[in-house]
């Protein structure tokens, strides 16, 4: 072989016997987070509690025969959801109504603002005027985007490079389709001096 | 993207200096060089282009570089993209090169029509 093959010398390495790296990594792990064992006793009770950043008096597990809820010692949070929450406070989590570090109710999910509500006064969010405005905040960036797309003016607003059009020795845009390019030449020059 | 939006505005806002993009400069090219200008010539010939079959838009002044490269694909196939790093550099930095240049063709061409601006003004006053 005249050249020889270039193979990269880091494709042989021992990194996995030499290099092996911290035995264990600082983080948050959700197996720390999880449901445990219904609590029996009082000490269960309080660390389940400060688990779930309740006060300890504020507790209540879930009770054990309830089918849908039951989750080990996950408390009840209650009946307070979305629909009795107060809609002008500055929330962390709007969609929500719930605040960074609040228990998360169990059924969350199931009972989510969109789909399910206790009071049945959502439907009164809903105006004609607002549903329009979520239409025309769509249509008019797109008809404002097609507007000046569209602009025939040669000096009007163009999205552009501050670049002058590629160099060719020949022309071939004059030649196309059937004739010779090489019937018209072009001089260009660059930007060297003659000397 | 600032330069883009910047030269697209200034040249929206004022067109009596904004040069057009869309074709060659309109000035004599050898206008204000006291020591000349080179031509630019043609390394590839048309035959060796007609060969490798090289498209319209590959046939600029860096085709003498493309074709060694197109050369080096053919024969380390299908290992080129580890193979042909210098065949590929030379040819991008001719492209390079020649992409700088049509920045400086187009700011010459602005200069050269803010110059022509003032000297109307100063003609008028």
């Amino acid at each position: 072989m005249s050249s020889l093959l270039r193979v990269s010398v880091r494709s042989i390495h021992t990194t996995s016997a030499v290099a092996r790296g911290p035995l264990s990594f600082d983080g948050w792990y959700p197996r720390d987070h999880k449901p445990g064992p219904h609590p029996e006793n009082e000490a269960e009770r309080r660390a389940s509690a400060i688990k779930y950043g309740l006060r300890p008096e504020d507790y209540k597990p879930i009770d054990k025969d309830d089918v849908r809820l039951y989750a080990g010692d996950y408390p009840d949070a209650g009946p307070v959801n979305y629909d009795v929450r107060d809609p002008y406070e500055n929330y962390s989590d709007r969609y929500y109504r719930r605040n960074w570090g609040e228990l998360v109710p169990m059924d969350l999910m199931r009972t989510r603002p969109d789909r399910f509500t206790t009071t049945g006064l959502d439907a009164e969010d809903f105006t004609h005027v607002r549903a329009l405005v979520l239409i025309l905040r769509v249509v008019i960036p797109m008809l404002l985007v097609s507007y000046f797309y569209s602009d025939p003016n040669p000096n009007g607003f163009r999205w552009k490079n501050p670049v002058l059009p590629k160099q060719y020795s020949l022309d071939y845009y004059r030649a196309f389709p059937f004739e010779d390019p090489r019937k018209y030449p072009i001089v260009n020059y660059s930007f060297e001096p003659l000397d | 993207m600032g330069q883009k939006l910047s030269t697209s505005i200034d040249d929206a806002l004022s067109p009596e200096t904004s040069p057009r993009t869309d074709r060659p400069a309109t000035f004599d090219p050898l206008a204000g060089f006291e020591h000349g200008r080179k031509v630019r010539e043609m390394k590839a010939s048309w035959e060796e282009m007609e060969q490798f079959n090289l498209t319209p838009g590959q046939r600029d002044y860096c085709a003498h570089l493309l074709i060694p490269l197109i050369k080096c694909q053919g024969n380390n196939a299908p290992f080129a993209g580890h193979m042909c790093h210098e065949e590929r550099h030379a040819w991008d930095k001719c492209e390079y090169e020649d992409y700088i240049g049509r920045i400086k063709e187009y700011e010459r061409e602005k200069r050269l029509l803010q110059r022509k601006v003032r000297k109307e003004n100063a003609g008028l006053a």
